[in-house]
């Protein structure tokens, strides 16, 4: 009799034992965290899971998604960010720099005189740049149509490609394009001319 | 896309060289740093990877322990791979005048840093991050993905 009591207690020990190893077994959580940019501006993410959704908005805000689905929202600090992601947030590519050549009205061709210097610049920055991409992007002003303006900013983007050539820079390290009217710089009414937008965008990546 | 003096310049000066630049058009991606042992797999074969190696849509990026890899995309999303990482590309697309497109790709261990571009800038819905217990949407900039799960995809 004590003997069968002994060994139920020892058994429902035992299942105990067993439940808290389980669980400190179990895998842990996948882990998302919204990291501000380096002006300190936060987009968001929202994270869906086999059961649910949570929208994360904040700085160093984050969620926990355990394996059945599970959400568990965290807070961390910078410090602690930067600490335990040191490598993997040394390991990102460096950051696009853009620099931005104006074009004089319905031309493709008369580049702004401080177009050389930006040139220079740019060589500098390519210099040192792991594995450089060159993104040559035209744009228009508003005057025109859809179809005349993407042919115009496709000028003006193979202008500024032919110039970096003339500079020194490697053809095959250049890509050009055309985005017509679709980015304006300053949002204007429709047909109506704007220096600032008549512009190329040069994008080192 | 390039001005037709220098394709025709590159073909006359190699002929290589033109099949080359052809194929960057089509890369989803160029590495830009590089520390340890990180392959990129794909169905032709796996290779180590080194700065300047292109990245493809469906290619699958595999990092070894004190590895990492930063690859930006063709929009200028940068992705940053840490230690121990399987990162599957699933699909990338971008046009570069309308910025529509599609970015689909899955953490399959370990832990990846991301800042969007411009695909998720024009087209959020297009962009698709995911890992085996979640789905991101992406409303812009920056975040990190953990993997906790150390086995899965693991090789």
């Amino acid at each position: 009799m004590k003997a069968a009591i002994r060994s139920r207690a020892l058994a429902t020990g035992a299942a105990f034992v067993m439940l808290a190893f389980l669980a400190g077994c179990s895998t842990p959580p996948d882990r998302i965290i919204l990291l501000p940019d380096p002006e300190g501006k936060v987009g968001a993410v929202i994270v869906h899971s086999a059961t649910g959704e949570q929208t994360i908005n904040k700085a160093y805000a984050g969620v926990d998604v355990t394996s059945n689905g599970a959400i568990e929202t965290t807070m961390d600090s910078q410090a602690a960010v930067q600490t335990r992601y040191a490598a993997l947030l040394a390991a990102r590519p460096p950051r696009p720099v853009t620099y931005t050549i104006f074009f004089l009205f319905d031309s493709a061709t008369d580049l702004a005189p401080e177009s050389v210097a930006t040139v220079k610049q740019l060589k500098a920055v390519l210099a040192t740049w792991p594995a450089p991409e060159v993104l040559v992007v035209g744009h228009t002003d508003l005057a025109g149509t859809q179809e005349w303006d993407d042919k115009l900013s496709m000028r003006r983007a193979q202008t500024v490609a032919a110039f970096l050539v003339k500079q020194g820079i490697p053809a095959q390290q250049i890509e050009t394009a055309g985005r017509g009217k679709r980015e304006p710089l300053v949002p204007t009414a429709e047909g109506v001319p704007n220096r600032m937008n008549r512009r190329v965008v040069i994008t080192i990546q | 896309m390039r001005l037709q003096a220098i394709s025709y310049a590159l073909i006359l000066a190699c002929g290589c060289m033109a099949v080359a630049d052809a194929r960057a058009a089509d890369a989803a991606g160029v590495v830009k740093t590089l520390k340890g042992t990180v392959q990129i797999e794909r169905t032709a074969g796996s290779s180590g990877a080194a700065v300047g190696s292109e990245v493809y849509g469906s290619d699958r990026i595999v990092t070894g322990p004190q590895s990492s890899v930063g690859i930006t995309l063709r929009d200028s999303t940068q992705l940053s791979a840490g230690a121990n990482t399987t990162l599957e590309l699933n699909k990338f697309a971008f046009n570069t005048t309308t910025h529509d497109g599609v970015l689909d790709a899955t953490v399959k261990r370990g832990s990846l840093a991301v800042i969007s571009g411009r695909l998720a800038k024009a087209n959020p819905d297009a962009v698709r991050f995911s890992t085996p217990t979640t789905t991101l949407g992406v409303r812009g900039t920056e975040f990190i993905i953990e993997v906790g799960d150390k086995e899965e995809g693991g090789r």
